[in-house]
């Protein structure tokens, strides 16, 4: 990717030993800090990924239900008057009756008054296990049994959108975290290891790079993508998708730690440590490495936003995740239809998760950036 | 100098070797090829019997060559390419290559140029305005609205506006023009319904760019405004806006100007999945039905494309700096 | 009140107020269902003078064509009055169209060489019979086209067809016998050209048909049975749409030194305009993509009451979406002038529309005649693992379909697809607005998923490891395994998607585990013919058995396509046995009263034994602009063809309302024809 806020002309300082790390550490939070924004996202980024480890218990129902009686429910309002005029501290929901409107043959759910359910938080709902170990069935938000929440409405087969949202966060930014972390691992050693030893591995694995960074990223990941064989299972394809984030994404990081490296290598501490009798690997993990482990997590953060909008393209065309496991591209897809647009809107909500994780996360890896780029100035 | 654009042009020259091969690499990933796609449909609109589908795809595949081995294929591909421009042969279009991208090129191109020219003018535009009255509210806007440009998935974006404009304007949408003025000479009404057609992709191509490119100029000029040069003008007495156009701006677009190549082709990739949406006649619908049908050549022939476009764009991007940047050098 | 109950009343409600909400009924004298006799709609007669569209006596009096009576043949084929509720027209006006399968070449006598369908086919194809207007005669019949009579011989083994005299294609050059047996030879009997038909579908008794040329207008079939009926059934549209051998002949390598078969099926390419053809209308520009724009053909065959040359209309745009979705977008923002009203999430959008002050176009809906259901496999070859052989077997077993089909709650997914009466529970065989539909023919198996574990119980599947699936019986070769059942949906049948999709939980509910793929078209297409499947959810949209008998039952070795013949043939069950006779026997017979007989029992025998397993049927409709005249109010959507597709060259629209053509100069002269690709 083209990295078009560094102005070539203002020359490297020369690097320092590596210092205590607290102290770079610190002045790096502190400058984090000066920005609001930095801030906002980070905290959005944190609870995005607290949501997505606990997906189960903040989904008031689970992604796999269909109800073919509560297909296309607009959003749901909470109650908390009801309809004598009574206050309810605890908020709570109609029943709703499905019908058509002779008028408009929309389909309709009017709400039954006389039938009110109360919705509560932290109370039992459907049984998951958390973090896939403990079996429980609390929920951050649950309604009494026979009734609906449905705070965002419903889909075409009746699945609760907020779920199907929250669900979607797992693998829309699983995907691309995991993509991300993969292919800043292997950028970080394949570019270290470039760096360091050079020679004949150097030049193979620059041309390499050069060549996948030659590609506009989305064609690129749209071609690799259509060799996924349609008989693989859903997760095989979200695992197919990862790898080929991480298998075409390491290049960027690659660059800019093989250059940090050859600057390094060349150094006071890193030939005393030589002189010493340290190996290699062991100069690169314990000296060299350090001076860039800030640009890598910036680079990780920026490269996150970017891995969530392919997906979301790539599900979107039809060529990435594939149902039923649910992704927020693939949630879009069904909000290209007519009716949609015309008639639930509310289906097009998965597009404001996108933007707003991607805001949240470029919010981040900028303030990330200021902060580290301040710091080793 | 010179002796720098050759060998930067000699360095390429393999870089495009291997672009072209692995193009071809990948397209043919997929397993089968486009004679797979032609036999079920054979069976299903023809209710041509298995047996028969297989015979008759077996036979074309034959006579297209699809049964030689992977580097003879290529081989004769790139030697076409070379000796006489011909990228192949479309099985979905029935035609050249060659031709289906020549037709698509002009509009596509028109899109992601105009995409550009205005995401350029109005990111430097705000991009000024934000640097030089940093920290205003406006600015804290600006910046926000920025970050938002380059956040929202262009797909829906143009879903959006594709919904307000028909539900809420009732308006044709989709292509560059309603159905009256596809086909018909050039008129003023002909031109205006092509504006009404037209915006909609460069606004949503060029968003995210503009968003960008107001980060980039503002964070350059901040740069710029704080070095020792125009701090010496601002002394010697030169008029603010003197110092901010004439010298400070000149030296902070430089960059943006420079990667003007290297736009391009993200330009494209943009255009790829909004024209998918807004059904536009340009490469991206087309690419994406080739990949999908295997229909090797087109996709291959427009990866390839895309790969290329973006190295000449490098290269021509790092001869202008060199050239405009004395401070520069590359060796 | 139960959620049972909630819905009926919400049905019968919706029921009532939607008789109130739609427009009026079908006028009486604009409709023409069952009212007709073929002499009423078409006859062959000569004319002392004709009369033909302004722009084309314009090009007659500047000398680029013949005049209108030496364009026309000796007995033009007349389209009578009865059959036009407007009555006849004036000339001019345009069609404005939309299709969404791109133009792959103009050689339609070759599989899958469409021209974009979505009514571009009918324009430019025309066929030996036509099977269209059977839906306005009492005792339908087909009707004659470029074959205007026929006798079949006394011993009813052979049919001679008298072709049309004097006709000729666009370029000039006249329609002979000559065209017909090169189509039937060299196109349909070819093995080595796929096309619609091949030898199978003109076997009977165990011979091919031979087609002989007796002279330049006279043809004749020679079958190896008697009075083969249902070979009409293959003359009409695709099927027998004939080629020109002026044409084709210069790609095919029997009649030309040098020629190969892969230049005979990739000639005739989409930008190779015009195209020699009999339609009414031929296309003249075509940017892919984009549009398609088709004039009226000069040398049309077909004339009105008066001597009219047809088509009234000048001109048709066709503008090419990417989904057929774009024409119902283009028909309410009117840039198009009609839409096939056929995905139940699109009803609410479109009858809004039509309701709005000023609507420009008319909405009706007809009877149900679309049905999507779920095909299970009964083939013996292609099964890949043990798992699927012992479902195949297990499909034998009418118990086990019984069960499957008391576990749909078909009620839910017909109310999920569309909220209100357009939709409703389907238990297989004919959708009901078929000829050959009666309701006391079908069995229903209600939604019952009680009943349904009671059944597979009594199969010996019980849950014995508790997790909430039955497993297989001991004694077959995958006991103590899940019963899992792998249902596969085409993904551009949305419809078919989504109801696949419902049926994931109501056979967890019963406890079977139900794993739902979307595969592209094609994909499904392979494991269709590779017998590669467990079930799929299918979409039957003909609801005519007769024509189409080989999508209810066993009417040839590849269908139905749910259990084929593979190499070592197949075994049919009893009932399957019974269907055989009935259906062979249906390809002889003429007399109504008794076809009606064998498809009744063909219905009863699929229900009972839950051949496939009904999900629920649409109703369909048509929405047509207001201003197209000599549209019937009860045009069905399709009945033996497409019916808005075959009305252009009666359509005709008043001069004041008339959109103005502008592409008449492009109306092909023989200078357009002089340098093409077969003419060097």
């Amino acid at each position: 990717m083209i990295d078009t806020t560094r102005t070539p002309s203002v020359p490297q300082p020369k690097p320092k030993a590596r210092s205590k790390s607290t102290s770079t550490l610190a002045l790096t939070w502190r400058r984090f800090r000066r920005s609001t924004l930095a801030q906002i996202g980070g905290t959005f980024v944190f609870l995005l990924l607290l949501l997505t480890l606990f997906a189960p218990f903040f989904a008031p129902y689970s992604a796999a239900e269909t109800q073919l009686g509560t297909v296309y429910v607009p959003p749901q309002r909470l109650h908390f008057v009801d309809a004598e005029g009574r206050f309810h501290p605890r908020p709570f929901t109609y029943a709703l009756v499905p019908d058509m409107d002779p008028e408009t043959w929309e389909r309709v759910y009017r709400k039954d008054t006389s039938q009110m359910y109360k919705v509560n938080f932290f109370a039992p709902g459907w049984d998951y296990k958390l973090l896939g170990l403990i079996p429980t069935n609390i929920h951050f938000l649950s309604v009494e049994e026979g009734g609906s929440l449905h705070l965002l409405g419903t889909d075409k087969m009746g699945r609760d959108l907020l779920s199907l949202i929250i669900f979607g966060a797992r693998i829309s930014v699983g995907v691309a975290v995991f993509g991300a972390l993969m292919s800043a691992f292997l950028g970080a050693v394949i570019g270290a290891a470039s760096g360091f030893y050079g020679g004949v591995f150097d030049t193979v694995t620059q041309r390499i790079g050069e060549l996948l960074l030659s590609f506009p990223t989305l064609p690129l990941f749209m071609a690799v993508s259509v060799a996924i064989p349609v008989e693989w299972p859903p997760l095989g394809v979200f695992f197919g998708i990862m790898m080929i984030f991480a298998l075409l994404g390491w290049p960027v990081l690659a660059r800019e730690v093989r250059g940090k490296v050859l600057s390094y290598r060349e150094e006071e501490f890193v030939m005393a440590a030589h002189a010493a009798g340290a190996k290699g690997p062991y100069i690169i993990f314990r000296h060299i490495l350090p001076n860039v482990i800030g640009h890598i997590i910036v680079i990780l953060t920026i490269s996150v936003p970017e891995l969530i909008l392919a997906e979301g393209a790539l599900s979107f065309l039809g060529l990435g995740i594939q149902p039923p496991l649910v992704s927020w591209g693939v949630l879009l897809r069904d909000a290209t239809t007519l009716e949609t647009l015309g008639q639930n809107p509310w289906i097009m909500l998965p597009g404001l998760a996108i933007l707003l994780t991607v805001l949240a996360f470029n919010f981040l890896g900028d303030g990330l950036r200021d902060a580290v780029d301040a710091t080793s100035r | 100098m010179l002796s720098f654009i050759l060998k930067r042009i000699a360095y390429a020259l393999p870089t495009l070797a291997l672009i072209s091969f692995f193009s071809f690499l990948v397209i043919e990933l997929p397993p089968g090829d486009y004679m797979t796609t032609l036999q079920g449909t054979l069976v299903s609109q023809s209710g041509m019997s298995p047996g028969e589908a297989r015979a008759l795809t077996n036979q074309m595949r034959e006579e297209y060559g699809l049964d030689q081995p992977f580097l003879v294929r290529y081989g004769e591909w790139i030697s076409a390419i070379v000796t006489r421009g011909d990228f192949g042969f479309s099985f979905i279009f029935r035609r050249p290559v060659g031709e289906i991208i020549w037709q698509r090129l002009g509009m596509t191109l028109l899109v992601a140029l105009c995409a550009h020219v205005i995401s350029v003018v109005i990111g430097v535009l705000i991009g000024i305005y934000s640097a030089t009255h940093r920290n205003t509210f406006l600015d804290h806007i600006f910046t926000v609205l920025a970050f938002i440009g380059f956040s929202v998935p262009n797909f829906f974006l143009a879903l959006l506006i594709m919904y307000v404009l028909a539900f809420g304007f009732g308006q044709h949408v989709g292509g560059f023009f309603s159905p009256d003025y596809v086909i018909a000479p050039w008129s003023w009404a002909r031109f205006v319904d092509f504006l009404k057609h037209f915006w909609i992709p460069v606004v949503v191509v060029g968003l995210a760019g503009t968003a960008r490119n107001m980060r980039v100029m503002r964070g350059n000029l901040l740069d710029v405004l704080n070095q020792n040069y125009v701090r010496t003008a601002r002394a010697k007495g030169l008029s603010n806006r003197l110092v901010v156009f004439k010298h400070a701006v000149r030296n902070a677009v430089q960059p943006i100007v420079m990667y003007l190549g290297v736009a391009l082709p993200f330009l494209l990739q943009g255009e790829i999945v909004t024209s998918a949406v807004l059904n536009l006649p340009t490469m991206g619908p087309v690419f994406l039905q080739s990949l999908v049908s295997q229909d090797m050549y087109l996709a291959g022939s427009f990866l390839m494309l895309l790969a290329v476009v973006l190295v000449i764009g490098n290269l021509l991007a790092d001869i202008a700096l060199v050239w405009v940047d004395p401070r520069v050098s590359y060796d | 009140m139960t959620v049972c109950s909630r819905w009926t009343l919400a049905v019968v409600l919706s029921l009532v107020a939607l008789g109130a909400a739609q427009e009026a009924e079908p006028d009486p004298a604009r409709s023409l269902s069952g009212k007709l006799e073929l002499s009423d709609i078409v006859e062959y007669r000569a004319f002392d003078s004709y009369q033909e569209a302004p722009e084309l006596a314009a090009m007659v009096e500047a000398g680029e064509l013949p005049p209108v009576a030496e364009r026309l043949p000796k007995e033009p084929r007349v389209l009578k009055s009865a059959g036009m509720v407007d009555g006849m027209g004036v000339y001019g006006g345009v069609w404005r169209d939309t299709f969404a399968v791109p133009t792959v070449s103009y050689n339609w006598g070759v599989a899958g060489q469409t021209q974009g369908y979505f009514g571009i086919n009918e324009m430019v194809q025309e066929p030996l019979v036509d099977l269209f207007p059977m839906w306005m005669m009492a005792q339908p019949e087909p009707a004659p086209r470029l074959a205007k009579s026929w006798e079949w011989s006394e011993d009813g083994m052979s049919l001679t067809m008298n072709l049309i005299e004097g006709a000729k294609w666009s370029d000039g050059v006249p329609f002979t016998a000559d065209d017909v047996v090169f189509t039937y030879e060299n196109y349909i009997l070819d093995p080595n050209v796929p096309s619609p038909n091949e030898t199978d579908a003109w076997t009977y008794g165990g011979e091919v048909t031979t087609l002989e040329k007796v002279d330049d207008y006279t043809v004749r079939f020679t079958f190896g049975a008697a009075r083969p009926y249902s070979a009409f059934y293959r003359m009409g549209y695709e099927d027998f749409s004939v080629v020109p051998k002026h044409v084709f002949s210069k790609f095919h390598p029997e009649f030309t030194e040098g020629a190969t078969y892969q230049e005979l099926l990739t000639a005739a390419p989409p930008q190779d305009l015009p195209p020699v053809t009999m339609g009414a209308f031929i296309p003249v520009r075509y940017r892919p993509g984009e549009q398609m724009i088709l004039v009226r053909n000069p040398y049309y065959w077909q004339v009105d009451e008066e001597g009219r040359q047809l088509p009234y209309l000048s001109e048709v745009q066709y503008a090419e979406a990417s989904s057929g979705e774009q024409r119902t977008f283009n028909l309410i923002n009117n840039t198009g002038d009609r839409d096939n009203v056929e995905n139940p999430q699109i009803f609410t959008q479109i009858f809004q529309a039509s309701q709005e002050e000023g609507a420009h176009f008319n909405l009706r809906f007809e009877g149900f005649g679309i049905g999507y259901r779920l095909d299970l496999n009964f083939s013996d070859f292609g099964a890949k693992t043990p798992r699927a052989q012992a479902l195949r077997e297990m499909f034998r077993d009418l118990t086990f379909r019984e069960a499957l089909s008391y576990a749909v709650d078909r009620q839910g997914l017909a109310t999920a697809a569309f909220a209100g009466p357009l939709t409703q529970p389907w238990y297989g065989g004919y959708p009901s607005a078929s000829p050959f539909y009666d309701p006391n023919l079908v069995k229903p198996y209600e939604y019952n998923p009680d009943q349904a574990k009671a059944l597979l119980g009594e199969l010996g599947f019980t849950d014995t490891d508790g997790n909430g699936l039955v497993n297989w019986p001991e004694g077959t070769p995958v006991a103590g395994q899940d019963l899992l059942i792998e249902l596969v949906a085409g993904e551009d049948v949305q419809a078919a998607v989504e109801a696949g999709q419902a049926l994931v939980p109501l056979f967890r509910a019963v406890g079977i585990d139900l794993r739902f793929r979307v595969l592209p078209g094609p994909t499904v297409l392979n494991l269709v013919n590779t017998s590669d499947f467990d079930m799929i959810v299918d979409r039957i949209d003909v609801p005519t058995p007769d024509v189409q008998p080989g999508l209810y039952g066993p009417a040839t070795a590849d269908e139905p396509a749910w259990h084929q013949a593979g190499p070592e043939g197949r075994t049919l069950l009893p009932f399957e046995e019974e269907m055989v006779t009935l259906l062979e026997e249906a390809r002889f017979t003429t007399d109504p009263a008794r076809r009606l007989e064998i498809f009744h029992e063909v219905l009863r025998l699929s229900t009972e034994n839950v051949y496939t397993i009904g999900l629920y049927e649409a109703r369909r409709g048509l929405a047509v602009n207001k201003r197209l005249k000599n549209i019937p109010d009860d045009l069905p959507t399709f009945q033996y063809e497409w019916g808005m597709e075959n009305i252009p060259w009666l359509a005709w629209t008043a001069a004041e309302e008339q959109i103005a053509p502008r592409f008449l100069d492009l109306i092909p002269t023989a200078q357009d024809y002089q340098d093409r690709a077969w003419n060097q």
